[in-house]
């Protein structure tokens, strides 16, 4: 299985950030038309967040552009794994694609999806 | 060149017929006598040496200049070739330093370029654990924060972020 399609509605606008700064982008459902868990854990939830044959994973697709080469548009890739809290399991998905990093060839205009 | 000679009284000639062609004195008689010179032939000779040595010097002029002439040619064949291979050198040497040049290029927009990667993904509950409370249980509701650093010297213009989980 490969990395999912990204469809254009998938995005949402973040801003600029600067060098040497971090953005905590928070993934809220009701922010956003990305639904992550709408309405409240089921048991069936929980029960597959704690199974051991179970892995919660946070995957997304990140555009962006800078300033040096405005001809192009930069894109990343990340695939992690969900750790709940009291967890010290962390780490990336260990799949080719789904932690890439790439360049469209095309300006930075904000319309690149 | 004939010569006419008149014989002389001493010169008797023992020839039989010595009377009669006195008789006939008034008759025209040439004798070529051994050891005379016919200048036409020195003369044609001459000409035929002269003809020969103008010949001669002619050809060594024409074979000197010819030769002049190949050295020229064989040295603007050299400066050709040298002239080629030059700029054979040259071209190589502009490939080379554009070459140089891009990858210079290309290695500072890779210096200079923004950078943006994820860290590690926190969970968020929509409300605090009582005490001994293992979170999350069934009705609880959590978001994801994940962050991004720009580790570039430029500012990223992030475009469009896709969460999903």
């Amino acid at each position: 299985m490969g990395f999912p399609d990204i469809k254009e509605s998938d995005y949402e606008q973040v801003g600029n950030i600067p060098p040497d700064a971090n953005v905590a982008k928070g993934i809220f459902p009701q922010s956003s038309d990305i639904n992550i868990w709408p309405t409240n854990l089921t048991k069936e939830n929980v029960d597959a967040l704690y199974a051991p044959t179970h892995r919660a994973v946070i995957f997304g697709k990140v555009l962006y552009c800078d300033v040096a080469d405005p001809k192009v548009t930069h894109w990343f890739t990340f695939t992690m794994f969900l750790v709940l809290p009291g967890d010290p399991r962390f780490g990336l998905y260990p799949k080719p694609g789904y932690n890439d990093i790439g360049d469209y060839q095309q300006p930075c205009h904000g319309n690149q999806k | 060149m004939t010569q006419q000679i008149k014989p002389t009284q001493s010169q008797k000639s023992t020839d039989p017929y010595q009377d009669s062609s006195r008789k006939e004195s008034t008759h025209c008689h040439v004798h070529i006598e051994p050891g005379a010179k016919i200048d036409f032939v020195d003369d044609l000779r001459h000409k035929y040496e002269t003809s020969q040595t103008d010949e001669k010097t002619y050809k060594d002029k024409q074979l000197f200049w010819t030769k002049i002439a190949a050295g020229l040619l064989l040295l603007t064949a050299g400066f050709t070739y040298w002239q080629g291979h030059s700029s054979q050198q040259s071209a190589d040497a502009a490939a080379r330093a554009a070459d140089a040049a891009k990858g210079a290029n290309d290695l500072a927009q890779l210096s200079n370029r923004a950078w943006l990667g994820p860290g590690r993904p926190f969970v968020n509950y929509s409300r605090l654990p009582k005490k001994g409370e293992k979170l999350p249980l069934v009705g609880d509701r959590f978001n994801v924060t994940v962050p991004f650093a720009n580790t570039g010297k430029t500012p990223a213009l992030l475009l469009g972020f896709t969460p999903r989980e």
